[in-house]
């Protein structure tokens, strides 16, 4: 785990304001796009995982949402909405960083031995590309305002490798 | 003056300031949401909120203590300065936190036992007094000491103050590591303003000039290292007061008080004991079903036979729906697993019919009356195990990571920083998954883990996402090995500043706590290449064990005809998971259809509507969906968006969120009639 670093921050000593946007790539910069500098990332290698960002890192919701973005190479939206159980919303028509994407919500339970049961909503985002499906979702305890906007910023500047 | 029990309580604030300083599991797992309760849980008396009784008796000849007739030692002075009080030396006075003269009655008052009936106790304070052996006494409601006198009013508050303490020392622990790397001129980060300001929120009391600094947006790292670097020395200075010159000599003796023998603390309380073991076989009775649980047991085989942790069940929160109510917690410090005494009375209510639960709920307030009843009816006792017996596979594995590893020895010692790291959750979370998912077809359909489990089957870095999301969230003691590097850094450092400015002594103290950390990072190093290791190994075996639940559960499906169920397993799981292919998805979608012809019931709308869109999805077009079922999905669906235009009107704070999942239902009707142009007054409605 390691907070995003923002080039400009480092270089200058001059600071964002808060909830600026840092440019993010990944170690093997499958994609680029805009994120809060002071969400936690973990962009620990694993088979279809890119990065996982967790914030806002103020106020009760500290850390309480996840920005997720992954590539799989042989699925397809369907596919993909069919793998979550529960009752995920049909597919929609979205746009990421200009291209035609799919979107659907989707409600899921956490059980957790320490503590009750939580409620988990999450928005999912795919982006087909010729390297496969961009999964970008994002997590939030249900029933609980997100960071919606942190999200539509990410979408708007995503831009996957050529 | 009458002793306001001095000594016990600046015992009692030595051994929290302990407790806390080297990690106490059962605060490290504390969560702040709050559980559903169903009005009709019992809850007993000793919830707090009732009305006094009467009010405490004030003498009519009640005179200011007066100090120089009265004298208070320079031992306990310490303990009154530690909850507020200030000593005006000059006039023989003792100030109260607001100023006012203490008199006569107020250290009366200060002396009456703290009433659950009518006094509310932090959950994380009570939690800490339950793993330090206090206990509940259900007749008078006051919490009962291990030397068998009830907790005073002092004694709590002094116990409150050194939580609020540890947790000031923890932040700035946190704060000095976020600053490290910065030059003095940089603007505080906003990740580290934003940190905390979480804390605050959670009730962490940062020093004022910390705060302040905090507040001011002019403020420079440089402004705020050198006091938070201050308070941060004076704290450890504290805490480091609270032990003695051979705790410092052990701590720096590699492998000394070696492993958990030394921990366990036992249950002294017979009837606690002899509950505990019935509990612990019936659990592990349940474990031996499974592979998974028979390697877990097997982990605790040693040449005497089983040596497990403990098992209690005791009142973990003071109310059943108090912020941050744990279903169960394993304390390293004395190898005890603790099940919460609420998760039973829920799980009872849970499964037992309304009758039956109506019949017993009145002993249900009462744990020593629960285990009374678990004792006389053993299908009470089957059923529990049935209902939290993967929460007991969880803590056990816990217990399993406290003994094979220095960790948790080099975090009691001091030589580790009191964080409780993710790795550990992320292993129990994974294995708990791998003994639900070895459980019998008919068993993981019925468990409310079934969908969670299979999640780590389909997406196993998800999987441990959602892990982490929910732990950092919760649980602010939870960190990623590499911030646990960052913290002993912070600890380092500090060591070594006060080895350079507070004399001989502490010269020699703060050496040996360096020779320590040298222990602790030898065991985070240790650790790290372990729990790695363990991942991996996990990982690749992972598609076995995908194959065979997944297989498992799909013939079970088939064979009971639950088609719907069959269907949706099948177009999750991966397509190496089950034999067959494409054909039998063709064969479980036409059941499916069959499925949806059959269940008309209203009450089945989103089981319907899931299964319809998987079909749909499956083959892009309405070839499997006869008219009439097509006819019933859009009347369906139509329900579906209607239900959410209502809630997202009732419900401002989440209007767009709900109109967009409205407005997905209704794009797919061939007639939405006037759903759009409602959902579009909605949002306008907003806009304004």
């Amino acid at each position: 785990m390691r907070l995003l670093m923002i080039a400009a921050l480092a270089a200058a000593c001059s600071r964002p304001a808060p909830q600026a946007p840092a440019q993010y790539r990944p170690v093997d910069e499958s994609f680029s796009a805009a994120l809060p500098g002071d969400w936690k990332v973990d962009d620990s290698p694993s088979q279809t995982r890119k990065a996982a960002f967790f914030g806002p890192a103020a106020g009760p919701g500290a850390f309480a949402e996840m920005i997720r973005v992954s590539l799989h190479p042989a699925t397809t939206p369907e596919a993909a909405r069919a793998a979550r159980p529960g009752l995920p919303t049909p597919l929609r028509e979205s746009e990421v960083g200009g291209a035609k994407a799919w979107e659907f919500f989707v409600d899921s339970e956490f059980p957790d031995p320490h503590g009750p049961l939580k409620r988990v909503s999450t928005r999912v985002v795919m982006l087909p590309t010729a390297r496969g499906l961009f999964v970008l979702e994002h997590a939030w305890p249900a029933g609980k305002p997100s960071s919606r906007p942190v999200f539509e910023e990410l979408l708007r500047t995503f831009k996957p490798k050529a | 003056m009458r002793a306001l029990a001095p000594l016990p309580a600046l015992f009692f604030l030595a051994a929290l300031a302990a407790a806390f300083l080297f990690g106490c599991p059962t605060l490290l797992h504390a969560d702040p949401s709050v559980s559903p309760i169903a009005p009709v849980l019992p809850k007993g008396r000793c919830t707090g909120g009732a009305p006094r009784v009467s009010a405490p008796a004030v003498p009519a000849n009640d005179t200011a203590l007066d100090l120089r007739t009265d004298p208070i030692a320079d031992t306990d002075r310490r303990a009154w300065e530690t909850i507020g009080y200030r000593f005006d030396d000059g006039a023989g006075r003792l100030l109260d936190p607001g100023g006012v003269v203490v008199t006569h009655a107020h250290i009366a008052a200060l002396n009456e036992p703290f009433d659950a009936a009518t006094q509310r106790l932090d959950p994380a304070v009570w939690q800490s007094f339950v793993a330090s052996d206090f206990r509940l006494d259900e007749k008078t409601c006051y919490l009962m000491g291990p030397n068998g006198a009830p907790l005073d009013i002092f004694t709590m508050l002094l116990w409150q103050a050194a939580s609020r303490r540890h947790g000031a020392h923890m932040a700035m622990e946190a704060l000095l590591a976020n600053l490290e790397g910065l030059g003095p001129e940089a603007r505080v980060p906003f990740k580290t303003l934003g940190h905390m300001s979480a804390l605050a929120l959670a009730g962490t009391d940062l020093p004022e000039n910390i705060k302040t600094l905090l507040q001011n947006p002019a403020t420079r790292v440089g402004h705020l290292r050198a006091p938070t670097q201050a308070a941060y020395a004076e704290s450890t200075r504290f805490f480091d007061g609270q032990r003695t010159g051979s705790d410092f000599l052990l701590a720096s003796i590699p492998g000394s008080e070696p492993g958990v023998d030394a921990r366990r603390k036992g249950i002294p309380d017979p009837h606690e004991r002899k509950l505990g073991k019935a509990l612990s076989a019936a659990f592990n009775a349940k474990l031996m079903e499974t592979k998974p649980g028979q390697e877990l047991l097997s982990r605790f085989r040693g040449p005497k036979g089983l040596k497990l942790p403990d098992v209690m069940v005791l009142k973990l929160t003071q109310k059943p729906d108090d912020p941050g109510a744990p279903g169960a917690v394993y304390d390293f410090s004395s190898d005890r697993m603790t099940i919460n005494h609420w998760e039973i009375v829920k799980a009872l209510q849970a499964r037992l019919p309304p009758k039956t639960f109506a019949s017993i709920q009145e002993r249900l307030a009462d744990a020593a009356q629960v285990s009374r009843l678990l004792a006389e009816r053993p299908s009470l006792m089957r059923l529990l195990v049935e209902s939290l017996d993967v929460m007991y596979f969880h803590e056990l594995v816990h217990g399993a990571q406290s003994r094979r590893s220095r960790w948790d020895d080099e975090s009691l010692r001091g030589n580790l920083p009191g964080v409780n790291p993710l790795a550990k959750e992320h292993e129990a979370h994974r294995e708990h998954c791998r003994y639900t998912l070895s459980k019998s077809p008919a068993e993981l359909d019925r468990t409310p883990w079934r969908d969670y489990c299979l999640g780590l089957i389909v997406d196993p870095a998800a999987f441990k996402d959602a892990i982490t999301r929910q732990y950092l969230s919760t649980f602010t003691s939870s960190a990623e090995l590499d911030d646990i590097s960052s913290l002993q850094a912070v600890r380092r450092k500090t060591a070594r500043f006060l080895a350079a400015s507070d004399g001989i002594k502490t010269w020699h103290q703060q050496e040996l706590k360096q020779t320590g950390f040298d222990l602790g990072d030898k065991e985070l190093s240790a650790f790290r290449t372990d729990v790695d290791r363990r991942e991996r190994d996990f990982l690749a075996a992972l598609p076995a064990l995908g194959r065979q639940a997944g297989s498992r559960l799909l013939a079970y499906y088939e064979k009971t005809g639950a088609a719907d169920q069959a269907l949706r397993l099948a177009l999750s799981l991966p397509r190496d998971a089950f034999d067959g292919g494409e054909k039998r998805l063709n064969v479980l979608t036409d059941r499916a259809v069959d499925w949806l012809a059959r269940n008309t019931d209203p009450n089945k709308r989103d089981e319907r509507l899931a299964l319809s869109q998987q079909i749909i999805g499956r083959f892009q077009f309405m070839r499997h969906l006869p008219t009439a079922l097509f006819n019933a999905y859009e009347r369906d669906a139509r329900s579906k968006a209607e239900e959410l235009l209502a809630q997202a009107i009732q419900t401002p704070t989440l209007r767009e969120e709900l109109l967009e999942r409205a407005e997905a239902w209704t794009g797919i009707l061939y007639k939405p009639g006037d759903l759009p142009a409602r959902i579009q007054r909605a949002r306008e409605k907003k806009t304004k």
